[in-house]
């Protein structure tokens, strides 16, 4: 196996779960989360395979494309979708394996998914890259094209409008 | 209530979404191929199979899904399918239960019952399953062949007789593999998943074949001819055919 498949082979393993979980989250379901994540890596391996040096930050570049995959499937059906409980229920990790906890995880799970589809397309990346996916400010800022200093104030104000839409 | 802490830790939970496992192997093997399968297996795979060692976990998980009954429903379930990580799982835990997790001649069984898979596949035309069968295949193939060559190695005054035991299956397996991959029109070279791991162990038990008849008996001239061929391949470096041909040599006798 050449180079490039090799090292595209462990990025896709390293960035697989994270991708997938982006366009879940974003997306509301796991037919279209698959389709998505797919489309990703096949682009990410489409560029990769051609420049493998112009792409310092795999997972920053795949997570790029995966947001304007998002974008273009918005513009394109113009529509949201809600999940229902049990099927975040279906996602959750075996980890927890007393079925009360995980009920009650399901719930809080819902709880703040469903509040934070409500949020702006801006608010929903800021959270999910730096609360979910632990990413630093810089990384986060990066990704969303702003400034340190703005991304702060972003998340700032998504944390806000996530709580008062919890409340 | 909601405070911003309790929000973040609500967030952090929302980690524990996970694509399935079938389909992120099946993904890879298409977007990069079968072979890129053999390059790093993804984190929660690892883990998950380390979960497996520990017999405890392992006899537990067996005697929940017997009662649930989902292991008996997976037991049809074919690679690619939901359901089939429960049926291996079940193989490997009855295998730790019985002793057998390293014994040469289990193993084997394994590696052909997948390959009945990939042919059971290839009759339904389920074509969307055949990356996962054939890295099932290959893999259950390579780890029986290093238990063989583990043994041979524990034993080389028994060797032998350890490979004569497991030749019939060896030679049953390549017979069917080649039936089955003739079918399909798969290069085996192309489907090589694992064939490191499968060379290594076949190296291993070619060397020991080698060393136990330099030291054995007075051999006849058929089988000073048939060693001599047998040398030759490893040489050579094709330690498959090595054994291939050993195995259909009168040294097998």
């Amino acid at each position: 196996m050449d180079k490039a498949k090799e090292k595209f082979s462990r990025i896709y393993d390293d960035c697989v779960e994270k991708i997938y979980r982006y366009v879940f989250l974003r997306v509301n379901s796991k037919e279209l989360a698959q389709d998505l994540t797919s489309e990703t890596f096949a682009k990410g391996w489409e560029s990769y395979r051609q420049a493998p040096d112009n792409i310092e930050k795999p997972q920053a570049f795949l997570y790029k494309i995966a947001k304007n995959l998002v974008i273009d499937h918005y513009r394109r059906k113009n529509r949201t979708q809600t999940i229902p409980v049990e099927l975040v229920q279906d996602y959750i990790s075996d980890a927890r394996e007393d079925i009360e906890q995980r009920a009650v995880l399901a719930s809080d799970m819902e709880a703040v998914r469903k509040a934070m589809q409500t949020l702006n397309e801006d608010y929903q990346n800021a959270i999910i890259w730096r609360y979910m996916e632990e990413m630093s400010i810089k990384e986060v800022s990066h990704l969303l094209d702003r400034s340190e200093e703005a991304t702060r104030v972003l998340l700032h104000r998504a944390i806000k409008d996530l709580r008062t839409k919890l409340s | 209530m909601n405070s911003e802490k309790a929000i973040i830790s609500q967030i952090k939970s929302l980690k524990d979404i996970k694509p399935d496992h079938d389909w992120v192997i099946l993904n890879k093997a298409r977007l990069l191929g079968s072979e890129a399968l053999n390059v790093k297996r993804p984190a929660f795979s690892v883990l998950f199979d380390l979960m497996l060692q520990r017999r405890m976990v392992l006899a537990a998980l067996v005697m929940l899904g017997a009662l649930s009954g989902t292991v008996f429903a997976a037991q049809g379930s074919l690679p690619g399918e939901p359901l089939y990580a429960v049926k291996k799982a079940t193989e490997r835990g009855m295998a730790i239960a019985m002793g057998q997790n390293n014994d040469p001649a289990a193993n084997l069984q394994l590696a052909a019952k997948r390959l009945e898979e990939i042919d059971l596949i290839s009759q339904k035309n389920l074509v969307k399953n055949l990356p996962a069968a054939f890295y099932e295949y290959k893999t259950a193939k390579a780890a029986a062949k290093k238990e063989v060559a583990a043994k041979v190695k524990e034993n080389p005054a028994k060797a032998g007789q350890i490979v004569k035991e497991a030749g019939v299956a060896i030679k049953n397996i390549n017979d069917k593999e080649k039936q089955v991959y003739g079918v399909l029109g798969v290069d085996e070279s192309a489907s090589s998943t694992n064939n490191g791991i499968e060379n290594a162990s076949d190296k291993q038990i070619v060397e020991s074949l080698v060393d136990y008849f330099k030291k054995g008996a007075v051999l006849s001239y058929e089988q000073a001819s048939d060693l001599a061929r047998v040398k030759k391949l490893y040489e050579d470096g094709k330690y498959g055919e090595a054994i291939d041909v050993y195995l259909s040599s009168s040294l097998n006798n």
